[in-house]
């Protein structure tokens, strides 16, 4: 069943990459947004089934981003998917202990990620 | 004479300790006993000064001389400078007696004689001997040893004086010189057996020969003793049986004390806890210094006598040296004091003394530095209210609810982290605090609690912590990039590539993996030893754990052709370890893919699990090229890859198997490799096991 699902990460190699994924191999339908500002902006027009989160970003990193999305009435029941390359076990748990559906690592196999988003999620 | 040497035989080496201290009774010692005791019991029985009794008596001093020379040339030199002087006081008393014979037979016995000459100047190396093992017992300190002796020799030998040996002498009519010598013989007696008594009440472990001592000189005693107390009326024939008894009883058993177990360490300095001020000695020196001058008091008042002038003399004597060793003493206190005031003061982390009730009872400059504070603001006062009042994030923190004071009031020991104390002017600062109780005679008294600023220790671990995740951010982001893309490209989403193309992106990939194990084997070392990458032990079977590891692998041992396989569990059998399983799958993970890497297409890997004891090991074997012995203590060091010798380079960052040791150790286990070149490896993970009720 296609999704929608709005990709947050400001590296735009990255960034292009999980939209490919998971609109080629996991046939949903995918924005891109390269920032929490420019999530923010595009959630006002358009809500995902979910958002596939960086952590770190400049301004507003992915935690900021995820308060903003829980502050927002609109979106807040949004699922939100964090994806992060750090390995520290505080941040781990940090990242675990905020309201996400879940937390993803990098480097991640394009081919099996929209399985993985679709074990997270229920799907 | 060999019945008393000291030669060790292979027997009683076996209980010599470990510094040497032999404490092994030979049975050729005992023989020595049994043949003295003989002679003694002869020389009481037999008629005085017979042939047979001669033989005797003079025979076994003869024996018990010539032994005491073999046994003293065979000493140590520590202690050789004791047993000559006691030899030399034996021949000293043996010549003497021999002259108080020839006079005696002369008929030319008077009171004082040639012979009570020699036998005080005897005592003079008996001094010396003593003088040896007080600085052997007390090094650096032999001058307030020998106050302590004379103090109490003194004072015992005025007791004796006054309530045995004055009332016997009063009869005698002796005066002047004579009365001086009679007096002076159970006098020394006494010093030598009090200085002796003193050494062994100093504590330490028991030694025979010492105790010897003490009985040859007590019997020397008990001689002059009954000499003194019937010269008044004349010594009878039976008496001089005795006395010659005792003589002869005190010189063989000092023999029998250089054959003892101990002989050896009489004036060795042990360092369990010889030459202390024990209470015994406190006690003996309070009964002396008590005593003395109240016994002067109350014979002073029955008239004026030169017994009374001795005794006066020797109370005054006492009190003089008891002033000179408190003197010392509270000097010795005072430097004392400052050494331990100075290495308090030296050291860098606060130490303060609590006692139960979470008073300060002391605190040392970097204490008083570190929440600036004056001394007067700390002693007397509760620390917790002073240091300790809130918890890190402000909250107030009551007094009862602190670990650190209910350790303190418990007794415990231990390390308290996470905690924050306040200074004078309210600021805070982080500190790791270690409590060790304080006892006294066994009861608890309160605490010794040392903290220290960890400040900069939390900003080097939070600078370290942002390294880690940044580099690893930085790193891992392009990598998703490179490994993604190629993945994609890999997988034919895009259309089938031509074969050149396909090798080309194979290359790639493998590469673009190989850098990406790379990045997380040096993420997790930098992990490891950052102390940053927790466990959490859970029992877990080993089986299992092997069984998932080698069902993990199959994909790439099917590439390479290779066959793996996990032991399967006997019935019955448990081999329950508790550990991280996470952690542990990366251990055997990382020694399977080895496994595979290095075996040759069509071989096979297995893994085995046996119980030793408290540990599980899980082994990985291989049919593989081996390990050559010169490089197997190489394996686990980073970077320390084997030499292949056929130039095959093998892909991995060197870093997994110092890895996996690092995770197998800090898992309470191990890590062991054995292997033969040609033949195969066995790489073996040790790890605690959990029995039935808990760890094992």
């Amino acid at each position: 069943m296609t999704k929608r699902i709005l990709v947050v990460d400001d590296d735009h190699d990255v960034r292009t990459l999980i939209a490919m994924s998971l609109s080629r191999v996991g046939g949903h339908d995918v924005r891109a947004a390269a920032s929490g500002s420019e999530c923010m902006a595009e959630l006002e027009q358009w809500v995902p089934d979910v958002v596939v989160l960086d952590v770190m970003m400049p301004g507003m990193d992915g935690p900021a981003t995820l308060a903003a999305i829980r502050a927002t009435p609109a979106v807040a029941e949004v699922p939100v998917v964090f994806l992060t390359a750090s390995v520290v076990e505080a941040d781990m748990e940090r990242l675990h202990s905020l309201p996400v559906s879940g937390v993803l690592g990098k480097p991640f196999d394009p081919m099996q990620l929209p399985t993985l988003l679709s074990e997270l999620l229920g799907w | 004479m060999r019945l008393l040497g000291t030669r060790g035989t292979a027997d009683s080496t076996s209980r010599r300790r470990s510094d040497g201290f032999d404490s092994t009774w030979r049975p050729r010692w005992f023989v020595g006993l049994a043949v003295a005791t003989l002679c003694v019991v002869l020389v009481l029985v037999l008629p005085s000064e017979t042939f047979a009794w001669n033989a005797v008596y003079r025979g076994a001093t003869a024996v018990a001389l010539l032994a005491f020379v073999l046994i003293a040339l065979r000493m140590p030199r520590r202690v050789r400078g004791v047993w000559w002087s006691l030899l030399a006081f034996q021949v000293l008393t043996v010549v003497a007696d021999t002259v108080y014979d020839i006079e005696y037979i002369d008929q030319s016995t008077s009171f004082p004689g040639t012979a009570d000459v020699l036998f005080l100047v005897a005592y003079v190396p008996v001094l010396v001997a003593l003088g040896l093992l007080i600085r052997g017992l007390h090094p650096g300190r032999d001058r307030e040893a020998w106050i302590d002796s004379v103090i109490l020799s003194v004072a015992a030998a005025s007791i004796v004086g006054a309530f045995l040996i004055a009332p016997a002498l009063a009869d005698s009519g002796l005066t002047g010189l004579p009365l001086l010598v009679a007096i002076a013989y159970p006098f020394l007696d006494l010093l030598v057996l009090c200085c002796l008594v003193w050494l062994i009440a100093g504590g330490g472990r028991p030694n025979p020969a010492l105790m010897l001592l003490v009985l040859s000189f007590a019997l020397y005693l008990v001689g002059d003793v009954i000499r003194d107390t019937t010269l008044a009326d004349g010594i009878d024939e039976a008496t001089w049986g005795w006395l010659e008894a005792l003589h002869l009883a005190g010189l063989l058993i000092m023999a029998l004390a250089a054959a003892a177990p101990g002989a050896r360490w009489v004036s060795a300095n042990e360092q369990d806890g010889s030459s202390r001020i024990t209470r015994a000695r406190i006690l003996a020196m309070a009964v002396g210094v008590v005593t003395v001058p109240i016994l002067v008091a109350i014979r002073i008042t029955g008239g004026p006598s030169a017994v009374n002038a001795v005794l006066a003399i020797a109370a005054v004597m006492i009190i003089l040296l008891t002033i000179w060793r408190i003197a010392l003493l509270v000097r010795q206190v005072e430097n004392e004091r400052r050494i331990t005031e100075f290495v308090l003061d030296s050291t860098g982390d606060g130490i303060i003394g609590l006692d139960r009730d979470g008073l300060v009872a002391f605190a040392n400059l970097s204490a008083r530095r570190m929440l600036r504070c004056r001394e007067e603001d700390l002693v007397g006062h509760r620390f917790h209210d002073i240091a300790h009042h809130h918890h890190t994030d402000g909250t107030p923190f009551a007094w009862e609810d602190c670990p650190v004071d209910a350790l303190v009031m418990s007794g415990g020991v231990g390390t308290i982290q996470g905690q924050t104390y306040f200074r004078r002017d309210g600021s805070a600062f982080p500190v790791e605090i270690v409590v060790s109780p304080l006892m006294r005679d066994g009861v608890l008294t309160g605490s010794v609690t040392s903290f220290r600023d960890v400040s900069e220790r939390q900003a080097v671990a939070e600078v370290q912590r942002q390294f880690v995740s940044v580099v690893s951010h930085e790193l891992r982001t392009p990598l998703t990039s490179i490994k993604g893309s190629l993945q994609m490209l890999d997988s034919g989403l895009f259309g089938e590539v031509n074969s050149e193309q396909q090798e080309l992106l194979t290359m790639a990939v493998n590469n673009s993996d190989r850098l990406s194990h790379l990045v997380n084997d040096i993420l997790d070392l930098e992990r490891l030893d950052a102390g940053r990458m927790p466990l959490h032990p859970q029992p877990v079977s080993a089986y299992e754990l092997a069984e998932q590891a080698v069902s993990g692998i199959t994909g790439a041992a099917d590439a390479a052709g290779i066959s793996v396989t996990a032991q399967e569990a006997p019935p019955g059998a448990t081999a329950v370890v508790d550990v991280d399983a996470h952690r542990i799958l990366q251990v055997l993970t990382n020694l399977l893919g080895n496994a595979i890497k290095f075996s040759e297409r069509g071989s096979a890997v297995r893994t085995e699990v046996t119980t030793e004891g408290d540990m599980v090991r899980i082994c990985v074997i291989d049919e593989g090229r081996g390990i050559p012995a010169d490089q197997l203590a190489r394996v686990f060091e980073r970077f320390g890859q084997v030499e292949s010798g056929d130039a095959r380079r093998h892909d991995g960052s060197g870093l997994g198997l110092a890895i996996a040791r690092e995770i197998a150790v800090r898992s309470g286990g191990t890590i062991e490799v054995t292997s033969e070149v040609g033949v195969g490896s066995r790489f073996a993970v040790l790890l605690p096991s959990v029995r039935a009720g808990g760890v094992a």
